[in-house]
């Protein structure tokens, strides 16, 4: 097999084993960035010489004393919102067009201190908002590639490195992963430090992970999960040993479907293969229960919103300010929405997330997971939207972990896929779920155009 | 449909978010963002909507 279709515990065993090189290993990612990229424009800054250096360098480590781990070697790439010393950080904006930090953000250090390469900077829409961004979809260059981490999933899917930085506000992580065929993960919220990671909605935003399997998606979480002094935000809760429990024999889950909202707002076809994917699961022993809304969850939107579009003016008041032209129309509006919105309802709308996260962590007292369509569609053909996040961002308000997992392809070939939700902190129940899912379903998506 | 002034709002949120723009931006910009002003005032009418005034009991200030 071609370096570049390892996942990344395939990769660290073949490098633990000194039967692939870190260096081959980020060749063959360098060469099909090389190809591609003309075509699907999903990085922005690639750190090629600094990354082959480092791949030099885990080489050497690795004969004299042997691989730290499973990313000792391993490239990544970074949404450009990641704080990485020395490297241009531009938020997908004129704003930031020249900003180069003088450190990293806490994610990117612990992932490098595991003995990852940050192989470049991936394409995000302007601040991580709603505006599109340039990136292509590789299944088919007319449909949205999703957002607002549009290179970090086209990077991912097209084997450009293995595994990248998203980060979900509303759905952001989960949509672009899906309408690419690939793993996004959103852990809880204050599971890993935003530390250095240039914020949207401080309320809202979480680091995200897209990758090309549940296991690789769990060995980063592992490097970056933990409570971090400089992000008030993160929380002290102790981390599991995710990997360990995934290697553990899974019995099957009991999993709670919520059909009510998301069938309603889902076409035929995400319907049937939602359906048929259950199906699948109660076949291999799931046991499947029905799971209705609370109440809550029918006024968390507006809730989401009124946060959002505050916190994201607190944020960018003093940009906006100097030139509102810099932002795009989207962004833009949120902005000034935010500027006017009074302090009594955002108080309540904060009220109601916190009753929305209550009401939905109950939905979990009787069953180990909680599971959806990923996406009311598969990646809409249309370049000027990011795809509806409606089905993701109820979760990212509440703060619970989720992770999407590709089902199969729709009648048009594109990526579809289920979204599985847990309590939080329960991220190791939610891996181990999602994993038995993957192994049972049995779905590994490349985009058509793509060869070895 | 355009709207010129606070008053032809219907919703007093939106009023007085439409008075705080043409504060902010002047009438001519305020008044474009009317129907995002809506689009919000709806979500913070969804809000007041569903809020009882009961602080007692946990949970029970959701209608």
């Amino acid at each position: 097999m071609h370096p570049r279709n390892l996942t990344i515990s395939e990769a660290a065993e073949a490098i633990a084993k000194k039967d692939l090189s870190p260096v081959t290993l980020m060749k063959s990612f360098l060469e099909r960035i090389r190809e591609l990229e003309p075509s699907l424009k999903a990085w922005i800054t690639l750190t090629e010489e600094s990354a082959l250096q480092s791949a030099k360098d885990a080489e050497i480590e690795i004969a004299r004393n042997g691989s730290k781990g499973y990313l000792h070697g391993i490239p990544i790439g970074a949404k450009d919102i990641y704080y990485t010393k020395g490297v241009l950080t531009t938020a997908g904006a004129p704003q930031y067009s020249s900003f180069v930090p003088d450190w990293d953000a806490t994610s990117i250090a612990k992932l490098k201190r595991s003995g990852a390469i940050i192989i470049g900077k991936t394409v995000t829409t302007q601040f991580a908002a709603s505006d599109p961004s340039i990136t292509y979809n590789p299944w088919n260059l007319l449909h949205t590639p999703g957002g607002s981490s549009s290179g970090s999933a086209v990077a991912v899917a097209t084997r450009m490195c293995s595994a990248a930085l998203g980060s979900q506000t509303g759905g952001s992580t989960l949509r672009p992963a899906i309408y690419n065929g690939v793993v996004g993960l959103k852990p809880t919220y204050g599971r890993i430090s935003r530390h250095g990671v240039i914020p949207f909605s401080w309320s809202l935003d979480t680091v995200g992970i897209i990758a090309r399997t549940t296991k690789d998606s769990a060995i980063l979480l592992q490097s970056m999960a933990g409570h971090d002094p400089y992000d008030d935000s993160s929380s002290l809760q102790p981390v599991d040993n995710y990997l360990s429990r995934l290697e553990k024999t899974s019995k099957p889950p009991k999993i709670g479907v919520i059909r009510e909202f998301f069938y309603e707002n889902s076409s035929k076809e995400i319907q049937e293969k939602t359906d048929a994917s259950l199906d699948s699961l109660k076949a291999a022993g799931a046991k499947v229960k029905e799971i209705s809304l609370p109440k809550s969850y029918y006024i968390h939107e507006s809730a989401r919103s009124v946060v959002m579009n505050v916190d994201a003016a607190a944020f960018h008041k003093n940009m906006y300010e100097k030139n509102p032209n810099d932002y795009g129309p989207h962004l833009r509006k949120i902005i000034e929405v935010g500027m006017l919105i009074p302090g009594e309802p955002y108080l309540q709308a904060q009220r109601v997330r916190t009753q929305f996260r209550k009401d939905a962590t109950a939905l979990l007292d009787d069953v180990d997971i909680l599971l959806t369509p990923a996406t009311p569609t598969a990646a809409p053909k249309d370049r000027s939207t990011t795809g509806n996040p409606v089905f993701q961002a109820s979760w990212t308000s509440a703060g619970l972990p989720s992770i999407g997992i590709p089902c199969g392809t729709d009648s048009e070939g594109m990526p579809i896929g289920i979204q599985l939700i847990s309590s939080p902190f329960a991220e190791s129940d939610l891996l181990e779920a999602a994993q038995w899912c993957e192994s049972v379903l049995d779905i590994n998506l490349t985009p058509p155009s793509l060869d070895n | 449909m355009t709207f010129n002034t606070p008053e032809e709002l219907s919703q007093p949120i939106e009023r007085i978010m439409l008075q705080n723009a043409i504060s902010i931006w002047g009438e001519s910009y305020g008044n474009e963002l009317i129907p995002d002003i809506r689009a919000m005032a709806e979500n913070l009418q969804s809000l007041s909507d569903n809020l009882t005034g009961n602080e007692n009991e946990p949970g029970f200030f959701l209608r």
